[in-house]
């Protein structure tokens, strides 16, 4: 549009761009200078009246710009005049190319597609991390902490399902109460130790035997969090410490 | 005016059925019956013979069932009564398996688990590199398509779901075998609040009313006639077991008939009561039996589903498989807890109506030490008067109407 010439539009001036500036031409005793600046009255009226329309403010802008280029006229050349036109052009094209395609960058981006886009990435990237993060704290495959095959609680504990415990037990027994209600006299299991957990929990999953595992240390993190320093003896001078962090679940502690 | 005919509402309503597959019931009872198979096959296999979770020595685990004595009378009553403490024992124990563990997660549940955490700590690395390369296509395949549908969403959630399953497997199997514990375990704890007897409700926990129901059962059908057979009374029934012994030594010295009945002497005597007890716990224990197996199905059931939730649910989310959702998991879960409930609930009432059934009779048999044959007498004569009054009246007979032809 910028490198076209328009045929002259009969309610406009021809060429507004190259109409006499008033301002420059200010001899009232000139005749010619006068005509001139009648025409540029005619021409600024025109522009008027064409403000109207949807170009109306290019063509303003255009018109001063050309307006402002006429009332050098007088003082620079033909030659140079058109050089400079030249390259205001380009500019302005290149500022036109420039603010369309960032029009249509933005359309794009606030397009279906480009939304969708969004939605995969943020989707996928909460399910990666779900996904790792699930990994990540997955269960332990040993057992859970609980009491070794050797351990002396196993003694008291446990009849499985279908196993009847047929013979009376041996173990002493605090005398019942004297009012003989059920209960009186029971003898309780005694919950494993935080320390005793991280042992035997450090010894199943290292595979090595019970008795060459010890905790040094336990501190409690909080009423239900403990956290026990072990040491083992892996053989032939070998000691590692570990800190193993236990909790409190619903059948004691555990390694968690 | 315009008749429109139509298909038959009852028709319509028959279709409709039958487009819905089948009836809750038949879900119900297939289910049952798959939870008793798979239950039944994995007590035969047995693949966990680890130690069970601890649980507290009762006293009916420390009482000695012996009795002194030769004879074929004798050893009747010593084969009779050891069979009465079996069949209590056993029927006291399936309870308390039910309210301690769940069987399948007991049986093969931990063992799995724990196979299937160490599967996945071998394999991990490919298996999150194919979840994490399944889900960003899942995710690729809903956000960039152009058909609306839902059927990603599921996939997405399904594979979500296997994943907590793969990566947290002792977990699951622990909160499933929980939900099945705390089930019957709320029951007995809600139960007992309206118990006549204010003891068993006044004990706290379900453990220690468990214990507390589980010790008089014991008491009334094991504890009183194994003292009847040691004694001749019922002083040993309430004594500790670990001080029966010392307490029965104590009597023989003092009371001759006490010597006479613990040496052995009253064979006869000791060969009734024992069948009489024998007989008297037989229906009550097969029942509790009968319901423990019930509500360990029901404890299956609840572990499976419970255990299938992460895959299943997930499927609601799809309109057209909501109402299967709802058929062949929900309502299968929720009659499978409620069939939990009302078995452990059973169980309390057989136990509590054996024990005042039993508590009933030994106060009677209280009232009539003694007394038994001028009751009887007072009874036959009562009864015979009360006959000869119906006669003088008429109004006991029948009245008999002869008509002509035959009697109306």
């Amino acid at each position: 549009m910028a490198g076209k010439r328009r045929t002259p539009d009969p309610g406009r001036t021809p060429n507004p761009g190259r109409t006499p500036n008033p301002g420059r031409n200010q001899d009232p005793g000139r005749p010619d200078r006068r005509r001139g600046r009648l025409a540029a009255r005619a021409a600024a009226a025109a522009r008027g009246a064409a403000a109207a329309g949807r170009r109306a403010t290019a063509a303003g802008h255009q018109a001063s710009a050309r307006a402002s280029a006429a009332g050098r006229l007088g003082t620079v050349s033909a030659g140079r005049l058109g050089a400079a036109s030249a390259g205001r052009r380009t500019l302005a094209a290149g500022r036109r190319a420039a603010a369309a395609a960032g029009r249509r960058g933005l359309a794009v981006a606030r397009g279906e597609t480009a939304r969708r886009l969004g939605r995969l990435a943020a989707l996928t990237l909460a399910l990666a991390v779900l996904v790792v993060v699930l990994y990540e704290h997955g269960d332990v495959p040993s057992a859970a902490a609980r009491p070794a095959a050797g351990d002396p609680r196993a003694a008291t504990a446990p009849q499985g399902p279908g196993r009847a415990a047929t013979r009376p037990r041996a173990a002493p027994r605090p005398p019942a109460a004297a009012d003989g209600r059920a209960g009186a006299g029971e003898r309780t299991v005694r919950p494993a130790k935080p320390a005793e957990v991280a042992a035997a929990w450090y010894a199943a999953r290292h595979g090595l035997p019970r008795n060459r595992v010890r905790a040094l240390q336990q501190d409690r993190l909080s009423a239900r969090r403990a956290r026990v320093l072990v040491l083992a003896d892996a053989g032939k001078g070998r000691l590692r410490t570990a800190l193993v962090h236990v909790r409190l679940g619903p059948s004691g502690w555990e390694v968690r | 005016m315009t008749l429109r005919r139509g298909r038959h509402p009852a028709r319509q309503g028959r279709g409709r059925r039958q487009d819905a597959g089948p009836a809750m019931a038949t879900v119900l009872v297939a289910y049952l019956v798959a939870a008793f198979v798979l239950l039944a096959t994995v007590y035969a296999l047995r693949p966990h013979r680890g130690a069970a979770p601890p649980a507290p020595t009762w006293d009916y685990q420390r009482e000695t069932v012996a009795l002194e004595g030769g004879g074929g009378f004798n050893a009747y009553a010593r084969w009779a009564v050891r069979s009465t403490a079996w069949l209590t024992r056993g029927s006291i124990e399936r309870q308390r398996d039910v309210h301690r563990l769940s069987p399948l997660d007991f049986l093969a549940g931990e063992a799995g688990a724990r196979a299937l955490a160490g599967w996945r700590e071998r394999h991990r690395l490919p298996l999150q590199g194919a979840t994490l390369v399944a889900a960003a296509g899942l995710a690729a395949w809903g956000t960039m398509r152009r058909r609306p549908g839902r059927v990603w969403l599921v996939a997405l959630l399904v594979l979500l779901g296997l994943t907590v399953l793969v990566t947290r497997p002792q977990t699951a199997t622990r909160l499933a075998g929980q939900a099945g514990v705390a089930v019957p375990n709320l029951v007995l704890r809600g139960g007992v609040q309206g118990d006549p007897s204010g003891s068993v409700a006044a004990t706290p926990g379900a453990g220690a009313t468990q214990r507390t129901i589980a010790g008089r059962y014991w008491t009334a059908f094991v504890g009183e006639p194994l003292s009847r057979l040691q004694t001749g009374t019922t002083v040993l029934a309430t004594a500790p077991p670990a001080g029966k012994a010392g307490v029965l030594g104590f009597v023989r010295g003092r009371v001759t008939a006490v010597g006479d009945w613990a040496v052995g002497r009253r064979g006869l005597e000791r060969a009734v009561i024992a069948t009489l007890a024998l007989a008297y716990v037989v229906p009550f224990a097969l029942l509790l039996v009968v319901l423990a197996m019930l509500a360990a199905c029901a404890q299956a059931m609840v572990w499976l589903l419970c255990l299938a939730g992460p895959l299943v649910a997930p499927l609601a989310v799809d309109p057209r498989r909501r109402r299967a959702v709802l058929r062949l998991w929900l309502l299968p879960l929720a009659a499978a807890v409620g069939l939990l409930a009302c078995s452990a609930l059973g169980a309390l009432v057989v136990v509590r109506a054996a024990e005042l059934a039993h508590a009933a009779d030994a106060y009677l048999g209280m009232l009539l030490a003694g007394s038994t044959a001028p009751v009887a007498v007072a009874v036959l004569v009562v009864r015979r008067l009360v006959r000869r009054a119906r006669g003088q009246d008429g109004s006991g007979q029948p009245k008999v109407i002869v008509a002509r032809g035959g009697v109306a």
